[in-house]
């Protein structure tokens, strides 16, 4: 056994390993070798002045820029690189808690929003118990696991220009001409946009309110997709008013009574989106959100 | 441990991002470019293999073929340049302006980094950096522990000649010999 082996079969040195032969052998040579003892104090010397290159994190930016560049590929979107790398003057301080957003939802939303989990391939892992009996339940579960995480943890653009967020949804995802949804703006009072990713997928979040009570529009591209009319979903079921009021009543209420599940889900389609409202509004009044969408 | 692509390089991508940032001399925006052609080659490639193949190390290899493959080495002049930047660091340090002790510049030791030819920094970083065995090391440089041995021992020779030069090795590198005089890299 020459140093090149040996260096092989004892590297890492402080590894615990099995002593086989090989082992046994590499440690024999090492004893004897001073070339090789050179090597393992040189080896300790450089690990310890260079230790302070362990501990540089990636800027929040550059995740953002990393997994937008994924999420255009996936999207089948050709300029996925590309636009990675472009920088975006003036965006700066959105994205930080975009970002930071982002990453929250990437490593901790391992569940399927849709079945067959979009584009991607592998089977989600960690989808919540009891989410795989029916269908409509399975994304019904994924819309309010989502809503109830925002209601404990929300990060915002705060904004209530329409125009605002029109641009950013474009900015960001690539979606022309936001409409906002169907009633006057007296009615619905704009607050932000976010990003997210459901299941892999990286959509959006308009976030509203509707008489003090918070509600979700979400914007998950998904090429392919047909034109679906809104339908509601398994488990919202929330009575019209809510009990959920008073103190806490200007933000998300979660809970359930009488049987019903809050918050109450509508989902549809356009061509190449999916979309839902979420929210703890009745399923009646998600659906005249909504409003008619031929299919 | 199984997730969509972006949990399982979400995880990590602090690490991809440091090794990045080593391989390419500490530019952070040349970093950030091969980082993410790196990232979406491995995405294509678990996309196309039905989501069988490992993503991370999918990453890694890509991170190394293209830094491999673009070869970044110092610029003409840069030694002069490291030199000037450890000068700088170190009478910013004598003036009070920093606290970092005795720590060098991250910027100091990464261009440091450039000195060693891209496979023997990759071999470097990951046996050196993150304590990775060679047959791991050697999976993502596609050859042998033997070869990523020697790789490793280049990367060694060059980064202590680098940092010597700069008065950044302690005296007790080198297991009683003189630093730079051992033949410690003029193995069998």
């Amino acid at each position: 056994m020459d140093c090149l082996d040996a260096r092989a079969a004892l590297s890492p040195e402080e590894a615990l390993r099995l002593a086989t032969h090989q082992v046994l052998e590499a440690r024999r040579h090492v004893e004897r070798c001073d070339d090789c003892q050179d090597a393992l104090a040189l080896d300790r010397a450089l690990q310890k002045r260079l230790r302070a290159l362990g501990q540089a994190q990636a800027p929040a930016e550059v995740r953002e820029r990393v997994f937008d560049a994924v999420a255009r590929v996936r999207a089948g979107w050709p300029d996925g690189s590309g636009r990675a790398g472009a920088r975006r003057p003036g965006l700066a301080p959105a994205l930080g808690g975009l970002a930071a957003m982002v990453v929250i939802t990437v490593l901790g939303f391992g569940f399927g929003l849709f079945p067959g989990g979009l584009m991607d391939p592998a089977p989600p892992t960690a989808r919540l118990e009891g989410m795989r009996s029916a269908p409509g339940s399975a994304q019904a579960s994924a819309f309010v696991e989502d809503f109830l995480r925002r209601a404990v943890q929300a990060e915002h653009i705060q904004t209530s220009d329409p125009g605002e967020v029109a641009r950013f949804l474009t900015r960001e995802l690539g979606i022309p001409g936001y409409m906002g949804l169907n009633l006057p703006p007296e009615d619905l009072d704009l607050q932000g946009a976010e990003i997210c990713i459901v299941d892999g997928v990286r959509g959006a979040v308009v976030v509203y309110k509707k008489g003090g009570r918070v509600l979700y529009h979400y914007l998950i591209p998904r090429p392919g997709a047909e034109p679906r009319a809104p339908a509601a979903l398994g488990m919202g079921a929330a009575p019209d008013p809510s009990p959920f009021e008073g103190p806490g009543a200007g933000g998300p209420n979660v809970g359930t009574s009488g049987g019903g599940t809050y918050p109450s889900v509508v989902t549809w389609a356009s061509v190449g989106m999916e979309e839902a409202l979420v929210g703890d509004l009745s399923v009646a009044s998600l659906l005249d959100v909504a409003g008619p969408r031929a299919p | 441990m199984a997730g969509t692509f972006e949990e399982t390089v979400g995880r990590e991508l602090d690490a991809l991002y440091r090794a990045a940032l080593f391989f390419c001399g500490g530019n952070g925006e040349r970093a950030e470019r091969v980082l993410t052609s790196a990232v979406l080659s491995a995405f294509l490639s678990w996309r196309s293999s039905g989501g069988s193949t490992p993503a991370l190390e999918g990453v890694e290899r890509h991170l190394a073929r293209i830094i491999v493959k673009e070869a970044h080495r110092r610029p003409e002049g840069g030694r002069e340049r490291l030199g000037r930047l450890w000068r700088f660091s170190h009478l910013r340090r004598a003036s009070g302006a920093d606290t970092a002790g005795e720590e060098p510049d991250l910027e100091v030791l990464m261009q440091a980094a450039l000195d060693l030819e891209a496979p023997a920094r990759i071999a470097f970083w990951y046996a050196v950096l993150e304590r990775r065995d060679y047959a791991g090391i050697g999976g993502i440089l596609a050859c042998t522990p033997r070869e990523v041995a020697r790789l490793v021992r280049d990367g060694q020779h060059a980064m202590h000649m680098s940092l010597g030069s700069l008065d950044l090795m302690p005296k007790e590198s080198r297991r009683g010999r003189e630093s730079g005089t051992g033949s410690g890299h003029g193995l069998p």
